[in-house]
């Protein structure tokens, strides 16, 4: 004989339509709302599989080699340090993976709501154009923070417990608070630039192009005057992705050796913190001040 | 109660003015709001949900000033827009329930809104069909039921039976006149359906370059004369002819109808007049109906510009 398990969880959806008499949460309560579903849409959920795909395939080239990292940290601790710069200095794929989310998951949110109607729901319930943006942007970046947090700090703990790590409690806490200033300064610029594009261009496909551009044209184009036409190694700070590298290399205090032109070791810090906070707050202005004046269809 | 009290609203945009001073009060019910494209009705429709600032004047909604507070109209409000692209990869019942959640429900709330929502509009058994493989007559089930899952006081929708088939017209105003006498939901249709508007609204309010031309009661606008309209199988100008014999002022449209307006020397009733008129001629009648102007009629009297006078589309 079965017993029945379901509980006090079972309920009744269908009970007629009928006068709402249950709680009403305050308008500030639906930023909320739209931040939690929006952090789903960008993975996928309750979508087509290949939909998921993105979300998959970002998460996968940036986390895959933490996991390769910690099998083979397993297996080589016995014969000595590991090396704790090899944990710090893991932002080459982690890079890889912002841009592959940023570039592709951000116009497939920003761009679809305003081609398939949704924004002018939105902007018909107590969400404002200011709160709309800020919850969407605030999905866009947390989910860069822990792509670009999770793998740095799974690696650091790993290391730590096999002796290759921090040796203190208050060093371990430093690297953990300089993890996530890295993975702030990784997901600043890129979100500012996609949503700042996004709010531009209309079509999710030319969004998603253009991003693209502007993530990977620049790096080619400061290396090429830096090398080729002698220009100043400070005119790096235009190239998005390598100016948010620099800062998350500060942030862990790596040692600013590399002379490669268009890297920006050679440029004094305060410039890279001064560039870094110029371009996201200059994105953010161009985003709200065109969803400010978006003219939605009825 | 009243829902929606304007004193003089003003709306510029650059030199051009879309609202020039709009006084208009709307009750319960159900009310259109008609006028020609360029008229001002959208513009009246962004600035009661609050999307947009007005230049001049008074706008209360529900009580408030959605000027300034905005995000609290809204939460009272619903809205169903002219527009059919919704998400397609979405099922009904997850945007509605999402809309709902937006709107303050909470998620057990929302989810469970949603479902009666959907079955309400006659959309149960397919609430969990991708939004993308829907017939037009369902999304604008879709869109009917996002608008009012939350329960809002009002409810304003743009264009509800765009694209709709004869039985699906009818079908959502049906649907419409429930939510207002059922559900307690007041209803701002904005449409260029005359007809439906007449069928299904109490009150009307009609935009004309910016300005209120006409509002009030249908039933108010549309009362016609002291007159009747005879129709005849045949013969209505015979007709005509022997009702002005006995002092009525008739007049034959074409060879079956006759407009009969009572004359100051007339002494009986029109519909004794036309009995005994019908019976010695030896006509057969088809119907006798006290004078109606339409609301098209209305509309059309109310309109300066270039479809004003002659039935133009609102």
């Amino acid at each position: 004989m079965s017993t029945w398990t379901g509980g006090q969880q079972a309920q009744i959806f269908e009970g007629g339509f009928r006068p709402y008499v249950g709680p009403r949460l305050a308008p500030r309560r639906c930023f909320r709302s739209l931040y939690t579903y929006s952090l789903g849409r960008l993975l996928g959920r309750k979508r087509r599989f290949r939909s998921k795909l993105i979300g998959i395939a970002a998460f996968f080239v940036a986390w895959i080699g933490a996991v390769v990292q910690i099998f083979l940290a397993g297996l080589l601790s016995e014969f000595g340090d590991l090396g704790f710069d090899t944990v710090r200095n893991y932002y080459t794929q982690v890079g890889v993976g912002v841009v592959l989310l940023t570039v592709l998951a951000t116009p497939m949110l920003l761009n679809t709501d305003r081609r398939s109607g949704l924004l002018s729901l939105y902007l018909a319930s107590p969400l404002s154009r200011r709160s709309y943006l800020n919850a969407q942007t605030s999905a866009i970046f947390s989910l860069l923070i822990v792509m670009s947090l999770v793998p740095v700090l799974v690696l650091g703990i790993v290391y730590t417990s096999l002796g290759s790590g921090p040796g203190h409690t208050g060093d371990f806490f430093m690297f953990v608070l300089r993890t996530l200033t890295a993975a702030l300064a990784l997901a600043a610029v890129p979100t500012a630039l996609a949503v700042a594009v996004c709010s531009l261009v209309r079509r999710a496909g030319m969004a998603i192009v253009v991003v693209a551009l502007c993530l990977l044209v620049p790096a080619g184009i400061t290396s090429l005057l830096i090398a080729e036409a002698g220009v100043a190694s400070e005119i790096a700070v235009l190239d998005p992705l390598r100016l948010s590298r620099a800062l998350a290399k500060r942030a862990h205090a790596l040692p600013l050796t590399d002379d490669t032109p268009g890297t920006l070791d050679a440029v004094a810090t305060w410039l890279v913190v001064l560039a870094n906070l110029a371009w996201v707050g200059l994105l953010s202005a161009v985003a709200h001040l065109r969803y400010g004046r978006m003219e939605v269809e009825r | 109660m009243v829902i929606v009290e304007s004193a003089g609203v003003v709306k510029r945009f650059g030199s051009t003015v879309a609202l020039g001073g709009v006084d208009v009060t709307i009750g319960e019910g159900v009310t259109g709001l008609l006028g020609a494209n360029g008229a001002g009705k959208t513009t009246l429709l962004t600035l009661i949900l609050g999307l947009r600032n007005r230049d001049g004047g008074e706008l209360r909604v529900l009580g408030a000033d959605p000027g300034t507070a905005g995000p609290e109209v809204r939460q009272r409000l619903g809205f169903a827009p002219e527009h059919h692209q919704l998400p397609g990869d979405m099922t009904a019942a997850d945007l509605v329930a999402h809309i709902a959640r937006l709107h303050g429900l909470p998620k057990v709330g929302a989810t469970q809104r949603a479902s009666d929502t959907l079955w309400e509009v006659g959309l149960g058994e397919e609430r969990f069909r991708p939004i993308g493989t829907m017939s037009t007559g369902q999304l604008q089930r879709v869109k009917l039921a996002q608008a009012v899952a939350h329960h809002p006081e009002l409810v304003i929708l743009d264009e509800p039976t765009d694209g709709l088939d004869p039985m699906q017209r009818a079908d959502m105003l049906a649907l419409i006149s429930r939510l207002a006498t059922e559900h307690g939901i007041n209803v701002l249709i904005s449409s260029h359906q005359l007809e439906e508007v007449e069928r299904v609204c109490n009150s009307v309010v009609m935009l004309d370059a910016g300005r209120v031309a006409r509002a009030g009661r249908v039933s108010d606008l549309t009362v016609g004369g002291t007159g009747v309209i005879v129709e005849v199988y045949e013969r209505a100008a015979d007709l005509a002819a022997a009702l002005a014999g006995s002092g009525f002022e008739a007049r034959a449209e074409g060879d079956e109808v006759v407009r009969l307006a009572t004359a100051a020397e007339s002494t009986g009733e029109p519909a004794d007049a036309v009995r005994d008129a019908v019976a010695d001629l030896g006509l057969r009648l088809r119907s006798i109906l006290p004078e109606h102007t339409s609301l098209a009629e209305v509309f059309s009297a109310t309109q300066t510009g270039p479809t004003g006078g002659g039935g133009g589309s609102p």
